[in-house]
């Protein structure tokens, strides 16, 4: 029952990512939604979590509540513009697509029922709209932040349906997938402060001139 | 079998140091002679084994699919092992003279360490007995060949040469890959013993598992229609490195369909008589354009070709002897191709290490502005004509044996087996007669044209003598020439523990002619001696009629003229005129120019071309024509990131709900 509340929040901060122009806002929503994730995997599946679980799960929600958020700041306040301006598709339109993907996720979940001990129809769910949001964000927004945050919470979809749906991984991938993620937010932020340095601005759609 | 290890590991290692110790070319050498002569010690013991008792086999767990890590070391791999290893010998002795000198442009470490990793690979394909073990090294072959082939990247043509190469290889590997897969799939296993101890999973697939093999293992070792990357690459590569690929990688092709088709249970009809077909065509094919080249190297490289359809004659005279029961001709064909195996390699390493010595020497390989080099490389000279020698079968030679064998085996088909040997045997008759009489022309145009008469420009008039560092190698493959055709009916005895690997074996046959083969090899041995001893006879004999004589040397082409200048000679294009004439609807020749007109001459011109008419005609219209149909997707490509992820995310739900439906 918990983890359903969870669930839901999940979805709602997506929602609000997809609709939202606020660059820090959408930072902060990102931050909360790492914080969320890190008690899936202790509330789902059958078995009950044990210290290394919680250890890993502390530590994810280390990296994803504090760490990224601080980095992505930091990138935000050299660029000095707090908002999306033109984005490719409009708030409104944005949001009808969010509707289209909550249900399409929630068609493509139904299907893939039945589901192993511990995972839920409305874990499914939540997972693929992560996922469809995250990739919404990076097709549909010119901002280069925009495009970091589209990928953090698609893996965010990642690993929400792995800890829900696998139920036990190995640490060894757990914290393999945590390194990744934090390498390349790293590299993500560091691009993004050369960009924003060589060009004077942050707009992916006008960085066609390394084209072949 | 742990020696084998241990000479790849030293091999390696050898390669790696040789790299590091790049910035000086005189120590990388060293390493890399030193470790390829550790290793081949190394390898003595398992390979002498090999040939003489039984197989090895090495077999190592792994943890990724496809099975076990096997290297298996039988009398066949032996056989084709035995060249490599003397011949990347050689190679590299050569090559630490090679790029010592001034001006011959030393590629660096790397070059060394590409050397040494191809020389490994070429053994690991030799001893792979797991199908993907094989790819792998197949692939590490291509890939360091490549880079060797580009050694000298900083000419234009030479990357040229290069591009087609990995092209050819690439295009070369892909059917290899669906063969294996294709035989993984039916037998439920990627190692080549479990393929041959499943004859029944080859129903309904052996033709079509041929096929593929056939283009794959072909495009390799440069048949007929496989061959435009051969021209391309072996005069663009360093001379020792030519050798090697010439000499041993195109072998290598020989070597996995000789070891496919000993896999599979019985041949189709058509297959002996593809490989027939394509034999004699190569054959022709390579000489004739042989005959027409007027770059030493790249008339090498068609000789190659030349020697790659002998080989794949006596292989196909063979295989067509497995379907009408191993009859005595089909060993003896099988015999002449195997030791042409060797003889080629020798006599190729020789030819590609003298040529290599002219380019070092006079900065050049156009026979047209070559000549009288005899006289500034003695030693070259005559190891040159050693080696064109025994690839054109002239009897104190190794080429002889082998040609003698097939050419044996030929009669014998026409003699002992009515209908369809019959045919077969006179086709491969004619042709190895075709071939040698061009390849004796072919030799005596690039051997006179090169190394006697007079300079043909100004340049090459005078200048330094061969590099002795040079010598070494080549007086020693070329003395292992005449060597290996004064041991020549030894030779059968290992040969006949190769001829037990093949499937159904001849020993089954109990060898019955065996007896008989010994006795007249012996009688042509005797042959052979003798006239090694009558021409030292004639030697000794002219030098002591001579001894006490004034003896005078005058210009060669002295004959009546009052001034003979070096233009009056016959040159390189002039000599095969009559041949590529007659052919012209066969070759592809472009001739332009003035000719002389009135009675008194102004200078006239003529410029004569040759083009591969294959390469020309049939691989650039259709490249040029695939290469034209991506560009038509061009408008996809615009660098808008947004919509690349766009295709990615409909691409992935796309199939997301392919696959639920």
């Amino acid at each position: 029952m918990r983890l359903d509340w969870i669930l839901v929040l999940l979805i709602l901060s997506n929602l609000r990512l997809m609709a939202s122009a606020r660059m820090g806002a959408k930072i902060r929503t990102v931050a909360a939604q790492g914080v969320l994730l890190g008690l899936v995997p202790l509330l789902a599946g059958a078995h009950t979590p044990g210290l290394r679980s919680l250890v890993v799960a502390l530590a994810g929600m280390f990296v994803k509540g504090a760490v990224f958020p601080w980095l992505l700041h930091r990138a935000l306040r050299e660029s000095r513009e707090g908002r999306e301006v033109q984005p490719y598709i409009g708030y409104m339109g944005s949001l009808l697509a969010a509707l289209t993907g909550l249900v399409g996720a929630l068609l493509l979940s139904l299907r893939l029922a039945p589901f192993p001990a511990g995972a839920t129809a409305l874990l499914v769910m939540a997972a693929f709209f992560s996922i469809y949001a995250g990739l919404f964000l990076i097709i549909s927004r010119k901002r280069a932040i925009n495009q970091v945050l589209g990928f953090l919470v698609l893996e965010n979809g990642v690993f929400l349906f792995a800890a829900g749906v696998m139920g036990r991984t190995s640490l060894l991938v757990e914290v393999g997938i945590l390194l990744d993620v934090l390498v390349a937010v790293f590299v993500m932020g560091l691009t993004l402060f050369h960009i924003n340095r060589e060009f004077d601005h942050m707009e992916t759609d006008r960085l066609t001139d390394l084209r072949d | 079998m742990n020696w084998v290890l241990a000479a790849l590991g030293i091999w390696l290692a050898g390669g790696l140091a040789a790299w590091m110790a790049g910035r000086r070319p005189g120590l990388s050498a060293s390493l890399c002679l030193g470790s390829l002569c550790l290793g081949a010690l190394c390898f003595a013991g398992p390979v002498a084994g090999a040939l003489w008792s039984a197989p090895l086999e090495w077999r190592q767990s792994w943890a990724f699919p496809g099975g076990d890590l096997v290297l298996h070391l039988d009398a066949l791999a032996a056989w084709f092992l035995l060249p490599a290893l003397f011949l990347s010998l050689a190679g590299a002795w050569y090559g630490k003279g090679y790029w010592s000198g001034h001006g011959h442009a030393y590629p660096g470490g790397k070059a060394w360490f590409f050397y040494n990793l191809l020389t490994g690979a070429i053994a690991v394909v030799l001893l792979a007995g797991n199908a993907l073990l094989f790819l792998a090294a197949w692939e590490v072959m291509a890939v360091a060949s490549f880079f060797l082939v580009l050694c000298h990247h900083q000419e234009e043509n030479v990357r040229r040469a290069g591009w087609v190469y990995l092209l050819a290889t690439h295009l070369g590997a892909a059917p290899l890959l669906a063969l294996f897969l294709l035989a993984g799939t039916r037998t439920g296993s990627l190692e080549f013993a479990a393929w041959a101890a499943a004859p029944e999973a080859w129903a309904g697939i052996g033709g079509l598992a041929l096929c593929l093999a056939l283009v794959g293992f072909g495009s390799k070792a440069g048949l007929f229609p496989f061959h435009v990357w051969l021209p391309e690459a072996h005069p663009a590569a360093p001379s020792h490195v030519s050798a090697l690929l010439s000499g041993i990688m195109l072998k290598t092709g020989l070597y996995g369909l000789l070891r496919f088709t000993s896999l599979l249970p019985a041949p189709p009809d058509w297959w002996p008589w593809t490989l027939i077909a394509l034999g004699s065509v190569s054959g022709m094919y390579g000489i004739l354009y042989a005959m027409a080249q007027r770059d030493l190297k790249r008339f090498l490289a068609y000789s190659s070709m030349e020697n790659i359809g002998i080989l794949f004659l006596g292989f196909g005279l063979s295989e067509l002897g497995r379907l009408h029961g191993n009859p005595a001709w089909s060993a003896l064909a099988w015999m002449g191709c195997l030791w042409h195996v060797w003889n080629h390699a020798l006599g190729k390493g020789v030819l590609f290490l003298s040529a290599g010595s002219v380019l070092h020497t006079t900065g050049t390989v156009d026979m047209e502005r070559l000549g009288g080099l005899s006289r500034r490389m003695p030693w070259t000279s005559r190891t040159f004509l050693v080696g064109a020698a025994a690839l054109c079968g002239i009897p104190p030679l190794n080429g002889f044996w082998s040609e003698l064998a097939l050419l044996g085996a030929a009669l014998l088909a026409i003699v002992q087996s009515p209908g369809s040997p019959m045919l077969a045997g006179m086709l491969v008759l004619g042709s190895l007669a075709w071939m040698g009489g061009l390849a004796v022309a072919a030799f005596a145009r690039s051997a006179g044209v090169v190394f006697l008469g007079e300079p043909r420009s100004e340049s090459l008039a005078d200048g330094g003598s061969e590099s002795p560092l040079l010598r070494g190698p080549l007086i020693l493959l070329a003395s292992a020439c005449l060597l290996l055709s004064l041991i020549g009916p030894a030779i059968l005895n290992p040969l006949a523990k190769v001829m037990e690997s093949r499937r159904p074996s001849f020993t089954t046959l109990e060898f019955p002619f065996r007896a008989e083969l010994q006795q007249r090899l012996f009688f042509a041995w005797t042959g052979l001696v003798i006239l090694v001893f009558f021409i030292l006879a004639l030697a000794l004999l002219r030098r002591r009629l001579l001894s006490r004589r004034t003896v005078e040397s005058s210009v060669t082409w002295d004959c009546g003229y009052a001034r003979p200048a070096a233009g009056m000679q016959y040159t390189a294009g002039s000599f095969s005129q009559p041949a590529t004439s007659v052919l012209v609807p066969v070759v592809d020749l472009r001739r332009e120019g003035d000719p002389p007109r009135g009675i008194f001459p102004v200078p006239a011109r003529l410029q004569a071309h040759i083009a591969d008419p294959l390469l020309q005609r049939f691989y650039r219209p259709v490249l040029i024509a695939i290469a034209r149909l991506p560009e038509r997707l061009h408008w996809l490509q615009h660098g808008n990131l947004h919509l690349y992820v766009l295709y990615v995310a409909a691409t992935l739900i796309f199939l997301l709900f392919w696959l639920m439906d």
